[in-house]
Formats: structure tokens, sequence, C-alpha cells
């Protein structure tokens, strides 16, 4: 009896207190985050960090809340805050500088995004830049110079008319550029941004959807589909399209010439087709602004997280910014200067410099902070690709949307 | 009650308790707490805000909520007859070989489908639906036809949903063979006796003894098809345009992807009642139509 309490005694002396990290990253990003706890995990005794990796985390994370247990720490993407505030499902964490990070290495746009009214509520830990990518080869094809990527919008429509080509059945071979004919893979909300536009009223929080730069945004991306041809033959060669992370991809397998997309296509490159000659430039804007759009994977703390402590220690932890630059992305979240003071940290990415280069130049936008940001971006993606298939005018789609849009906020109670 | 039959009552509840807890906390707990929360404003984390029939009140008013209704209605009018006389025809057939083992056996192929999980089945239907390299439009294009946009067209993807479906028809076969074979053969011999052709036989004999088997069928393919989820969850998002977004996919967004628990309790339960009230419906129709051999 006495053996048992001393063992059970000793147990409890060497005991440490699990803090789970549930994410839906697999591959590179989950060893990278993974080795992050492992050497979190070795160098205290109190803490020890299980990272849970899940499918389907939207569901997994609500049925874990519901049920009084959840994760200690979320991984969710920035455009998630604000629903998740407005929910009530995320803690706070304006205090978190008391565990050793360090708010001004970030970005000030990368930190904004992690903010909501006025309060911190994730830490920023990975960054995915957005894009114009074109096909080197297609463009020598078509008597372009390949290392000359349009810089307007009136370019790139003139390029892409010179790049698409057609069999001898009418059918589209070859398309000059898909802005998201794939429902599965389109930015829907990115285009009024391009144009100057905005879909939501930063200071209000009202939704701005058929404001005129967003129609005017649509119906240029209208022009290019009603100038590669019709409902049907669109239909037609965006069914044949692969899954995007394949040799099937319509970019990687030469069957679209320019594409809008994030850094990730470098690496399906890689991967599927290697030999293929590619180049990456801002997406032109209206007014010459060069611009690109951003993704952000944050960490968050979900209400009722049981060990807050040791989750903000973790999440501090994360944020240095030698763990940082291990994640693989070609640009971190830190500013300049903290990316040169650690270079020695950063993990070689293959074109690195190409997407430093550009992302130095570049003002960021993200998508709109908004409580009600899934259902605006189901509703956006349903009237862009009714755009885009020629169903409907931009001004019918957009206030359509603006409309639903205005009833989901009633239904809130806003 | 004699003390006997009192006693073996006692026995009997304490049997069947356990299973009546879990029914209780599995079953009905969380029927009658999605009927509370369907008339409040619920989002799981915070709690529940009674809002009255204001959940009903937007869902008759919501367009997409009437377009997932009107494609289940489509699948339900169009898919469960379709689905039905497939799986009596093909059943038909192996009753008139059940003579022949070989040809018997090649029932099992008709059962596969049913044994694989539906999002297996979903994924390679993806494959094969492809408009420009799937198997269908290769075979369609050998006979000189242009193969229509399977899963991009929103014409197109209610009848592609209703094709997979197809697939499905092995255990409603298998329920025809066997109500077929229970068939009395004495009333066959009788009718070849009077001189009847095979559509008298059909029509007289055959259709009215299987009758409860072709309600059964009919009942469970309505219930299946009217919760109708992963097939068009997998092969079209509900897309495009919504043509081919069903009534389960409505209550799941609303529920889980916008957090809007009220709104898709509301929708639940309008979709119980329907199913029910059209459960109720056929029972009446075929009042008169089914034979049952053990009625008086």
């Amino acid at each position: 009896m006495l053996s048992l309490l001393s063992v059970f005694g000793v147990s409890l002396v060497f005991a440490f207190t699990t803090v789970t990290f549930m994410t839906d990253w697999t591959g590179p990003e989950l060893q990278v985050i993974t080795s992050i706890a492992n050497q979190f995990n070795s160098i205290q005794n109190e803490y020890k960090v299980k990272i849970v990796s899940v499918s389907n985390i939207a569901e997994k994370f609500l049925t874990s809340l519901a049920a009084g247990n959840p994760p200690d720490i979320l991984h969710a993407n920035h455009q998630y805050i604000a629903p998740l505030v407005a929910m009530g499902a995320v803690e706070s964490i304006d205090d978190i500088t008391k565990y050793g990070l360090n708010l001004k290495e970030y970005r000030e746009e990368v930190l904004k995004s992690a903010e909501y009214h006025g309060h911190l509520y994730a830490v920023p830990m990975k960054l995915d830049i957005f894009g114009l990518f074109w096909n080197k080869n297609l463009f020598k094809k078509a008597g372009l110079n390949p290392n000359d990527p349009p810089l307007t919008l009136k370019e790139l429509k003139e390029y892409a008319k010179k790049l698409t080509e057609y069999d001898s059945n009418g059918n589209i071979k070859v398309l000059g550029f898909d802005p998201g004919y794939n429902s599965k893979w389109t930015w829907s909300h990115v285009w009024p941004y391009y144009f100057g536009g905005t879909l939501i009223n930063e200071k209000t929080g009202a939704i701005t959807a058929n404001s005129s730069l967003c129609i005017e945004s649509y119906e240029w991306l209208r022009g290019l589909s009603k100038m590669y041809g019709s409902e049907k033959q669109l239909e037609k060669f965006v069914g044949g399209y692969g899954p995007y992370w394949s040799n099937s991809n319509p970019f990687v397998s030469g069957k679209v010439a320019m594409t809008f997309g994030g850094d990730w296509i470098a690496k399906i490159i890689d991967i599927y087709n290697p030999k293929m000659e590619w180049g990456f430039a801002p997406f032109p804007s209206a007014k010459g602004k060069l611009m690109a759009y951003t993704e952000i994977d944050m960490a968050v703390i979900p209400k009722g997280a049981k060990h807050m402590k040791g989750a903000k220690e973790f999440m501090a932890f994360v944020a240095k910014p030698k763990n940082l630059l291990k994640f693989l992305t070609p640009v971190p979240v830190l500013k300049k200067e903290y990316v040169e003071k650690y270079e020695n940290a950063i993990v070689p990415y293959p074109h690195r410099n190409l997407f430093v280069k550009i992302f130095q130049k570049v003002h960021l936008f993200f998508a709109p902070t908004t409580p009600v940001w899934q259902k605006y971006d189901a509703l956006l993606k349903d009237a862009l690709l009714n755009i885009l298939f020629l169903r409907t005018s931009p001004q019918v789609a957009l206030n359509n949307v603006q409309m639903k849009m205005k009833r989901a906020l009633e239904m809130m109670g806003r | 009650m004699t003390k006997r039959e009192k006693k073996e009552f006692i026995w009997g509840v304490v049997f069947v308790f356990p299973w009546m807890i879990g029914l209780a906390l599995f079953y009905f707990y969380p029927i009658l707490t999605s009927l509370y929360y369907s008339f409040t404003r619920y989002t799981i984390i915070s709690a529940p805000k009674w809002v009255g029939l204001l959940n009903y009140k937007w869902l008759l008013t919501d367009n997409i909520f009437w377009t997932s209704v009107e494609n289940t209605l489509y699948f339900m009018v169009i898919g469960v007859p379709l689905t039905q006389i497939t799986a009596l025809v093909i059943a038909y057939m192996f009753y008139y070989v059940r003579k022949s083992k070989t040809l018997g056996f090649l029932k099992v192929f008709y059962l596969f489908p049913v044994l694989v999980p539906g999002v297996i089945l979903a994924i390679v239907w993806n494959l094969m639906l492809n408009s420009q390299y799937g198997v269908f439009n290769f075979f369609l294009h050998l006979l000189g036809i242009n193969g229509p946009n399977w899963l991009e067209s929103t014409y197109w993807t209610k009848p592609a949903i209703v094709l997979v479906g197809l697939w499905y028809i092995g255990m409603s076969m298998i329920i025809y063979i066997a109500a077929l074979n229970d068939v009395p053969k004495e009333l066959y011999e009788v009718a070849d006796l009077d001189g009847a052709k095979w559509w008298t036989k059909l029509s007289q004999i055959t259709i009215p003894m299987i009758s409860p088997a072709v309600l059964f069928n009919i009942i469970t393919g309505m219930i299946s098809i009217i919760q109708l989820f992963d097939l068009p969850y997998i092969l079209t998002s509900g897309g495009p345009n919504y043509s081919s977004y069903t009534w389960a996919m409505q209550i799941y967004d609303n529920a889980f992807t916008y957090m809007n628990m009220g709104y898709a309790s509301a929708s639940a339960w309008l979709l119980f009642l329907i199913t029910f009230a059209l459960t109720v419906l056929i029972f009446i129709l075929s009042k008169n139509k089914i034979y049952y051999g053990g009625e008086e």
C-alpha cells in the first residue's frame, strides 16, 4: 500500500499539464508545428503540448466547444477571427506580452488582422501571398515576352485573348487567364480590392457588396468570360479540370496560361511539373497600386480552454522569430529587420527570393473582417461563379448578395 | 394482472431498461431539445435566446431554402419512381432466370455499390462524369452524341445525381426478388389454365402480390432521398448556382458552417413534418391497393 502511494506521489510530481493544439495542417506544416511543440516540451517541466491534426476542423471544434471540452489552442485563418469573436468562442489575449511575446516584431498590417474591436485575439504564425502566376512556355508560344507579365488590367485582358486557344470544334483548349472558374478554388472576395473598392465599410462594418467599384470589378471579370465564349463552352472546359493538388491541375498541366492563386502553387509545380517555366507577379490593380491579397494562419484560445496559461506560454514560444521562420512559407509574418536578424533560422524554401522581392514592394490586404464571414464568402462565391459563367449580371448578383447579407445580419440580431 | 404476469412484466422492463435509457438520451432528448432550439437564436456557444416563430418565418421567406426544397422534391418525384421501376424490372429478370445458378449469381454485382461507402462512390462518379475525360461522355461520343456538362451545367446536375442514385438499387432489388419468390405458383397455374397472357399475369397477380414490398421500398426510398446529402455534397457541393442543393445540405450549412443552430433546427423540424405527412399520405393512398396475405 505504501509503495503504491509513493508511486502515485512520484507520478504527481512529474505530471505534466497537457495543452492541446488543434489544427487541420498536414504534411510539412504539421511537421514544423510538431517540432516546435517538441522543443517547447523539452525546455520546461510544467506543460506538454499535444498537436492534434483533424479534418473538418470547424465541425470538430464546434462539437468540442458544445461539449465544454475545447482544445486549448485552435489554428484558424484570420478571416474566422471576427465570426469566432462574435459567437463568443475565443478569448482575447491582450496580456500575451507578459509571456515573452514581442508584438513589435510583427508587420503592422499582420498584427492588425489579429485584432478585432481594439483587442488582440490571435497570434499570427504563417502567411500566404497571392498573385498572378503565368506559364512562360505558353507566353512564348503566343508571341509574348515570357519575362514580362501584364502590368495593367487592360494588358492582362489583351494577353488573355492572345493566349486562349480553341480546337477545330470551337472548344476551348487553353484558357488565357483563369480568375477562379473552379468552385472549390476561387477567391471571390479579392476582386473589388484590386479595383480600389471594399466589401465592408471598415468603420461601420456595413456590407457594401453592391457598391459601384465592386460591380465594376465583377463586370471586368464578366468581360473576360464573354471574350472566351459561351456558358456551354466555359462549362465544358472547366468540366475537364482535375484535382487541384495533382498533375491535372489546369495551370500545372498547361490548360491555363495565367492564374490567380497563392504561393503554394509553386509547390504544386515543383511536385507535379518541375520542368515548367513559370513566373509570379503582383496581380495588376485598376489604379496601378502594387498590392497583394494575403491569408494568415493564426492561433487562438477558445473560450472554456482549461489551460490558458499553458496555451499562452506555447503561443508566445511559437511567436519567437526563430520558430516563426521555420514555417515553410516564402514570406514570414515578421518585420524585415527581424527576418534579417534571424536569417540563420530561415528554413530553405524554393523560390523564396522571388516571393520576398515582390512582398517587399506590395501593400498587403486581407479578407474583410465581419462576424458573418462564412455566409458572405458563400454568397460571393455563388455570385462570382454565376457571373463568370454568364448566367447573370454583376448588378443583379451583387444586389442579391447585399439583400441576403442584410438578412443574415438581421438574423444575428445586428 | 396476475402476480405472475406482473413479475414477468417487471422482468421485461428490467431487461429493456438499458436500451430505453439509450433511446431516451440519444434519440428523444436530442429531438425534443432541437424542437426547443427551433424557437431560439442559438449558436451553441452562447445560451439560446427565445425568438418564437421567427426562425420559421425566416425560413418561409428564404429563397435558398425553397430552392433546396424544390431540388429535394425533384429527386423524390423523379428519383424514387425511376429507381424502383429499374429495381423491379431487374428483379423480375432475375426471377425469370431463377433456375439458372450462373445467371442468378450475377445478383451479387448489383449489391456491390451498396457495400461501398457513398463518399467513395461519389468520388469515383466525379471522375466518370467529367465532361471532357469521363467514361460516360467517352461512350456517348462513340455513339456520336456530344455528352453534356454533367456536373458543371445547372440543367444537368440533378439528372447526373439521379443517374448515380440508380447504382443503389441493389437492396430494393433483393427485396423485390424475395417478394417475387413468395408469390404462390398455383396462382400462375390457374391463370395459365384460364389462358391469361403475360401482361394479365403481371398486373393481376404479380404486382398485387408484391405490393407490400413495393410500398416498403417506396417509403424507405422516399425517406432516404429526402435526406440526400453525401452525393451532391461530394459531386457538386450543391452547385452550380444551388441547382443540386438539397434540404439536408441547407440544414447542414446553417448548423455547422453559419453556426445558426436555431434556424437549422427549424428547417430540420419542417423536414421531419413533411416526411411524416408524405408517409401518412402514401399509406392513405395505398390503403386499398396493397394486398396483405394475412388479412381477414
